[in-house]
Parts: C-alpha cells; sequence; structure tokens
C-alpha cells in the first residue's frame, strides 16, 4: 500500500491546539487545522459579512471567497492573537470587492428596472424593527462601497474610528472623512424612506 | 438619525443580524466547498495566479497607454486661446483655428462656427454658417465631428472644405484627402465621402448626391438643387461599399453590410469596454454605433448610454446633451424617453441654459405629468 494514502485522511482528525497551533497547521496547509479554523471562524465570518452586506444578502460565495483568501495569505499573518482582527479585515475586503461589482452591474439594470431582484425576506420577530432594518440597508446600498462600509462598521459593528481604519486598511482620518460622508449620505436618503423615517420617530423619541 | 436613535438601530442590527446567523445553515453549505478547495495542491493555482499576472501587467500597460490625455485646446490666429462655445465669426477676413494636436480649421470670410466638445484627440465644431477648411491630423483614435445643423461628419483624419447655407438647410462636402462619414438630417444610414468628391446635402425638401472624382475642383461652386426628392446614392466603382465601411469603422464586420447583427456587435464590445472601467473608450464606441448604424434599434440605446456616462461619471454635460438630444432624436421607447428628457433637463441645468432648461421643463412636465424623474426636473433649472 502506499504510504502516502495512509496519512492523507487527516482530516477527520480533531484539531486540538489553540490559535497558534491553529496558525502554524494553516501555515502548513495541514487539512485538519483548515477545518478547525473554518469550523471556528465560520460564523464570525458570516456575521460580519451581514453585518457589511445587510440581512437580505446571499453570503455563499463571499463567505467561500474569504475563507479561501484566508488559506492563501496566512503565510503573511504574524501574531496569532491577530487572527480575528486579521480575518475580519480580509471578510470586509472581499465584501468591499461585492459592493463594487454589484454597483458596476446595477448600471445594466437601468435598462431593465423590472430585472431588479427584490431582497430576501426576514422572519423576524418585530415586523417594524425589521423594516426599519431593511431600509437601513436600503438606503447604505445607494452609498459608494467605501462610505457603506464606514457607517455599517461603525454604526451597526459599533467600532471605533481607529478600529474602522486598521479593518479597511486607510488611515483614520481617511475612515473619519469616509464615516462623515456616510452619515451624510445617511440623512439626506433617509428622507426618502417613510418606515425608517417612523422608525427613528418613535424609537428615537 | 442622531445620538440615541442611531445607537437603538445599530443594536437593533446587531440583534435581528446575531439571530439570523444563529439560524442560518451557511457553514453546513458551504463547508465541502470551502474544504475541497482549499486542499487543492497549490500547483493548482499556479496557472490562475500567472495568468491573472499578465492580466494585471497587460491592464498596466494599456492604462499606461490609454491613459485620458488633457483635451485638445486651441488658439484663434491674431486673438489668442479660444472658448468652448464661443462663437468664432469672420466677417471679412477668414479666421484660422488651430488645435494643440495638430488640426487647423480655417473659416472662410462670412463664415460662422464654434468648437462646441474638445476631447484628448480631437473636438466638435459647429459650423453656423458659411465655409470652413479643415485639415484633421490622424492620429491612432482621432475623434473628430463636424456639425452643420442636423447633419454629422465623422472624421478620422482628413483636409475638406465644408460649408453650410442655413437658408436653405444644404451641406456642401469637397474632400480633398482621406474620407469622412456623413449621418444626420434626411440620410437614411451614414454615408462615406472620399478625395476627390463632392457631397451635397439638403436643400430644402429635396436631396441630391453629386460626386466628383478626380482632381479637386479649386472651389465650392453650389450643386443646383434637384426639383424632386432624390435618395442619396453614391455610385462609386472603385471601392464596394461593404469594404469602405469597414475602412473607417475597423470594428464593423468586414464581410457584410452594416446590420443589425454588427450594431449589435459593437453595442456589445461598447459595454464590454465600459464594465472594464474605460468609461471615455465605452463613450466613444456607443457614439459610434449612433453614428455608423442610425436606423438601427441601437442606436438611440447607444447614444443615450454615451450621454449618460458622460453627463454622469465623466461630469462632461456638453458633450452628454449632444449625445442626449440625439437619443432622444432617434427614439427610445418607455420609460428611457422619459429619463433621457430628464437627463437632458439635468445637463442644460449643469450648463446654467436656464431659458432652455426652463423649456424643456415645462414641456417634460406636460408630457409626463407623474414622471418619475418630476423631483429632479423640478430641481434642474435653479
Amino acid at each position: 500500500m502506499n504510504h502516502a494514502s495512509r496519512l492523507s485522511p487527516t482530516t477527520n482528525v480533531t484539531f486540538l491546539g489553540g490559535e497558534a497551533e491553529l496558525v502554524a497547521g494553516l501555515k502548513a496547509n495541514n487539512p485538519a487545522a483548515q477545518r478547525a479554523f473554518f469550523t471556528r471562524y465560520c460564523r464570525y465570518v458570516e456575521r460580519v459579512l451581514r453585518g457589511v452586506l445587510g440581512p437580505g444578502a446571499d453570503l455563499s460565495d463571499v463567505t467561500q471567497d474569504t475563507f479561501l483568501a484566508a488559506f492563501r495569505q496566512v503565510g503573511g499573518l504574524r501574531a496569532a492573537v491577530a487572527l480575528t482582527e486579521w480575518l475580519r479585515t480580509i471578510a470586509v475586503g472581499v465584501a468591499h470587492n461585492r459592493i463594487r461589482s454589484r454597483t458596476r452591474n446595477r448600471w445594466l439594470l437601468f435598462f431593465a428596472p423590472q430585472l431588479v431582484p427584490e431582497p430576501a425576506p426576514l422572519a423576524p420577530a418585530h415586523l417594524e424593527a425589521s423594516q426599519a432594518l431593511r431600509e437601513v440597508y436600503a438606503v447604505l446600498g445607494q452609498m459608494p462601497a467605501a462610505e457603506r462600509i464606514a457607517f455599517s462598521l461603525r454604526h451597526i459593528e459599533d467600532m471605533t474610528v481607529p478600529e474602522i481604519a486598521k479593518t479597511t486598511g486607510v488611515s483614520e482620518s481617511t475612515a473619519k472623512r469616509k464615516l462623515r460622508h456616510a452619515e451624510d449620505l445617511f440623512e439626506e436618503a433617509k428622507q426618502s424612506h417613510p418606515a425608517l423615517l417612523d422608525w427613528c420617530r418613535t424609537e428615537g423619541s | 438619525m442622531m445620538g440615541e436613535t442611531k445607537s437603538r438601530l445599530g443594536r437593533l442590527a446587531r440583534r435581528e443580524l446575531d439571530a439570523l446567523v444563529q439560524r442560518s445553515s451557511l457553514p453546513t453549505q458551504i463547508e465541502a466547498a470551502v474544504l475541497g478547495k482549499a486542499h487543492q495542491p497549490r500547483g493548482r493555482w499556479r496557472l490562475p495566479v500567472l495568468a491573472l499576472g499578465t492580466c494585471a501587467a497587460a491592464a498596466v500597460a494599456v492604462v499606461v497607454i490609454l491613459w485620458p490625455a488633457p483635451p485638445v485646446t486651441f488658439t484663434i490666429a491674431g486673438e489668442g486661446s479660444g472658448h468652448l462655445g464661443a462663437i468664432v465669426s469672420a466677417p471679412n477676413s477668414g479666421k484660422l483655428l488651430a488645435f494643440s494636436e495638430g488640426t487647423t480649421v480655417a473659416i472662410a470670410p462670412h463664415g460662422r462656427a464654434k468648437v462646441v466638445r474638445t476631447a484628448s484627440q480631437g473636438a466638435d465644431v459647429s459650423v453656423e454658417s458659411g465655409t470652413v477648411q479643415a485639415s484633421v491630423a490622424h492620429h491612432s483614435s482621432t475623434q473628430w465631428r463636424f456639425h452643420a445643423g442636423p447633419y454629422e461628419i465623422f472624421v478620422t483624419g482628413t483636409k475638406f472644405d465644408l460649408s453650410w447655407d442655413a437658408s436653405v438647410k444644404q451641406l456642401t462636402l469637397l474632400m480633398h484627402e482621406g474620407r469622412v462619414l456623413v449621418s444626420g438630417g434626411s440620410i437614411s444610414s451614414p454615408r462615406e465621402v472620399r478625395q476627390g468628391e463632392r457631397f451635397v446635402v439638403g436643400a430644402l425638401k429635396s436631396e441630391r448626391v453629386s460626386l466628383h472624382p478626380g482632381p479637386v475642383a479649386p472651389s465650392l461652386a453650389p450643386v443646383a438643387a434637384s426639383p424632386t426628392p432624390v435618395e442619396p446614392s453614391l455610385t462609386r466603382p472603385a471601392v464596394p461599399a461593404k469594404r469602405r465601411l469597414a475602412v473607417l469603422h475597423p470594428s464593423a464586420p468586414r464581410t457584410q453590410a452594416p446590420s443589425a447583427a454588427a450594431a449589435l456587435e459593437l453595442f456589445a464590445r461598447a459595454d464590454e469596454v465600459r464594465l472594464s472601467g474605460d468609461e471615455r473608450g465605452a463613450v466613444k464606441l456607443f457614439e459610434e454605433v449612433a453614428v455608423a448604424y442610425p436606423g438601427d434599434r441601437l442606436a438611440g440605446l447607444a447614444s443615450f448610454a454615451a450621454g449618460r456616462l458622460l453627463l454622469v461619471r465623466l461630469s462632461d454635460p456638453r458633450a452628454a446633451l449632444v449625445d442626449l438630444e440625439r437619443a432622444r432624436r432617434l427614439g427610445l421607447g418607455k420609460p428611457l424617453d422619459e429619463d433621457c428628457h430628464a437627463r437632458i433637463i439635468e445637463a442644460l441645468g449643469r450648463l446654467a441654459k436656464r431659458n432652455l432648461c426652463a423649456h424643456e421643463q415645462a414641456l417634460y412636465l406636460a408630457t409626463f405629468p407623474k414622471g418619475a424623474h418630476a423631483d429632479i426636473v423640478a430641481k434642474a433649472c435653479r
């Protein structure tokens, strides 16, 4: 029997190490480490992407892209303790690209508005709140990618400006500028979303 | 959404998104795919990475080569720098416009013309009346157009005399070198005019083409209009029409006449160029569809797409207006007619042409009382 074939089914091995071992395993292209990494961080990645792209987004492709990018780039990760932040940066970058490509394609929909897909419906506990949330993402959907990401990281993920700057790979002053622009755009655009305005009036008072 | 409302909305969003992620079955759906791709040997990445690297290098090279140069500038002999949109008249003696890329346009005595648009490799010149003598420098991507009344002359590098008699709406074109494509007005499909030929079109209801191959006449002798309408027909034996069009428009198929398929192919290529990020290149191709195939159903749409790119993406309302007005003339159908009209008003507003803007605004509101763009239109002329 081939020696290599006896050693190959490592994917069934449970990975017991901490983050430092996990990073070492990923750098060594170890299948068990990759599986453990995916299992531990998939929901985290999904949550980051959901926060940026919205509740109705189809995350299948972007989540896969995020993990594959992480597997490719793990060689450059220096400190295992920074694993979560590093992964968040990759996820936000993938989401950024997705928003930009969607924005490009929206141009075509201009000619055929009937082809614009409706966002996937939510199954919320509070219909009104959920409607407000959907409206928030409808407003965010009209923003340029960088502004949209800055806004969602600040106001939905509750991140600070330095954290946003680090996650998006820009300077703090740029992050602050993008955020301020996004907030202005949001204030302006929300006027044409009555459900959001109602929610702000009733909940904000 | 300020202060407390903003943080409440943030909390609401986090709660909803957390609940959504907890209910999600995404990890089980994609686990096999992610790990399957991750376990593929690294060598499989080399080819796509190499291909991507090559593409990136090619893209960089293309960007360097096609990096938009600043628009051409022009001077009026004896007067200094010329200004876009300003009419240059030559009441007694001629005037010479010299462009920075080498083209010269001489306005004959009693003639009037204006430069309506400049681009990196050319300009749009509108001949209001009289005769101009143009010597267009040929470059790889020359973008010269002359307008005379309803007619457009698409130029790739040539020398010609162009006369426009506004009183009888007659265009006369005498070619010294090269070739041009004439469209618009009552011309049903673009006409190519080549070296040594004289092309006359218009004269109120009638239309006539006069063809004089051979040595160029020293002056523009008027050609009498035919008393009955005649569809222009160029009966040059030298080169078949299909080939001539292909020479002037490399994008046009070389084996078939201009057709819906060729227009569609060019339109698709324009859209590809647009998607690649080269918006100026896309404008040029969209305009080519509109100019080369004005009878095609895509012509209006192409002109509209060019106008929209110029207005929205390239912030050039003056050039956008030319394309949008042509799109309206060619016809778009619902609901783009309304959209086109709204964008014409937007362009006029941005150019601060208040009277025209107000006129178009009133027309829009009368035509589309419940128009989708009424709010933009209402603010456009302020």
